[in-house]
């Protein structure tokens, strides 16, 4: 592994990020883009989607490293992203989105950027033939709809992704994994410095393309990786969440349907919605003793996914090193 | 005693976890009396095998939902 290549790689794609999401601001507020940050005194205008910026300085990773893992990354990326900006700009309904996120996994498929024998715990090497490129179809509307469910509050959406990339990226840089690493520095290194401005207090909101890319971003470095179960371990507030949500509604249904899960309380403070009927989200269960700010719920969802991060690090060092 | 949210979804967490990694036990378990078989029927029966981890999952995800709902949500 060349590690001048990679640093150079880390610091081009952080600044393209940085540089394009600066610039996005400024216009997409000239052309009053702008949505209201709802948990906030006086509903500031923030910027969206800005969720571009992260495509392109991804998009770097295709400098260092051409192959068909890598441009299956890059198809998959883009595909979750145009799918999610024209859910930007005109809303989907329920079920529409899961089903055209299937899109983005076409090119994992057709490129056969996966490996139909994963590695898991215990059993080892298994070769799964049919249920794999299955499970692949299902990965890519799972943690689209799941990054894009947790996209509530300023800057959790970018940290947890970034925090959950960082197992199966280390796994990569352990196993030598030369086109997992490089796919993975890029990917990691312009979520940081989109968190800096998408952090509390937000000056630009990723949007539904910025959730929906950051969702395929993660499913398919897990792929290409080899790295499922790491991954599945880190991404577990992901998962609850959008388990919880969908199994506590009965599937997909549109937002204007569902009661709100959390209260806005004079002060701006949330409290959990005691309506049975409401759906339970991580944020939901988090505020459900008291009223919490905005940032004391961020902080506490980002501190759930260090905790399946550290435990997806342990899951690597004991069944996969 | 009354434990946090965030204590009581970290040991969830934990929970999550420790029942995801003796679901490959069982599949060991299961794929070890399949060792006798050969061809196509090994590979379906593989396919099958994971399709029932997959099922355990989402039982113990629905399961773990309703516990956590129960203990933080109750009115």
């Amino acid at each position: 592994m060349n590690w001048i290549n990679i640093a150079i790689e880390f610091v081009l794609s952080f600044l393209v990020t940085l540089v394009i999401t600066l610039y996005l601001e400024i216009v997409l507020k000239k052309k009053k883009m702008t949505v209201p940050d709802a948990h906030k005194k006086d509903k500031p205008l923030v910027p969206r989607p800005g969720g571009f910026a992260v495509l392109v300085g991804t998009l770097l990773a295709l400098l260092f490293v051409i192959n068909s893992y890598a441009l299956a990354f890059i198809l998959s990326l883009s595909i979750a992203f145009l799918i999610g900006l024209v859910d930007d700009i005109k809303k989907f309904g329920g079920p529409e989105k899961p089903l055209l996120a299937i899109l983005a996994a076409l090119p994992v498929i057709f490129l056969h950027a996966y490996s139909s024998t994963p590695y898991l715990p215990y059993v080892g090497n298994v070769t799964i033939k049919i249920l794999y490129p299955l499970l692949v179809l299902a990965g890519f509307p799972i943690y689209t709809n799941a990054t894009n469910m947790i996209d509530i509050f300023n800057g959790v959406v970018t940290g947890v992704t970034a925090i959950s990339v960082l197992p199966f990226l280390t796994y990569d840089f352990i196993k030598g994994n030369v086109t997992g690493a490089y796919l993975g520095i890029a990917f990691e290194a312009s979520l940081l410095a989109f968190y800096l401005r998408h952090k509390y207090p937000s000056r630009i909101f990723p949007g539904d393309s910025g959730s929906m890319l950051m969702g395929a971003g993660i499913v398919t470095l897990m792929i290409t990786s080899r790295a499922e179960v790491i991954g599945i371990v880190a991404t577990l507030p992901l998962i609850f969440n959008g388990f919880f949500i969908l199994s506590s509604i009965g599937g997909f249904k549109e937002h204007s349907e569902l009661i709100r899960p959390l209260i806005v309380l004079d002060d701006y403070r949330m409290i959990a919605n005691k309506d049975p009927k409401s759906p339970v989200t991580l944020a939901r269960l988090i505020a459900s003793q008291r009223p919490m700010s905005e940032k004391e719920i961020a902080n506490r969802i980002m501190l759930l996914s260090v905790i399946s991060s550290a435990l997806s690090f342990i899951t690597m060092m004991v069944y996969y090193i | 005693m009354k434990v946090s949210s965030v204590t009581l979804l970290s040991i969830t967490l934990i929970g999550a976890w420790v029942l995801l990694l003796l679901s490959f036990f069982l599949m060991k378990q299961a794929l070890l009396m399949t060792d006798d078989l050969k061809g196509i029927t090994i590979e379906l029966i593989r396919d099958l095998i994971g399709l029932f981890i997959l099922a355990i999952w989402v039982v113990a995800f629905y399961l773990i939902r309703r516990f956590v709902a129960k203990q933080l949500l109750r009115p």
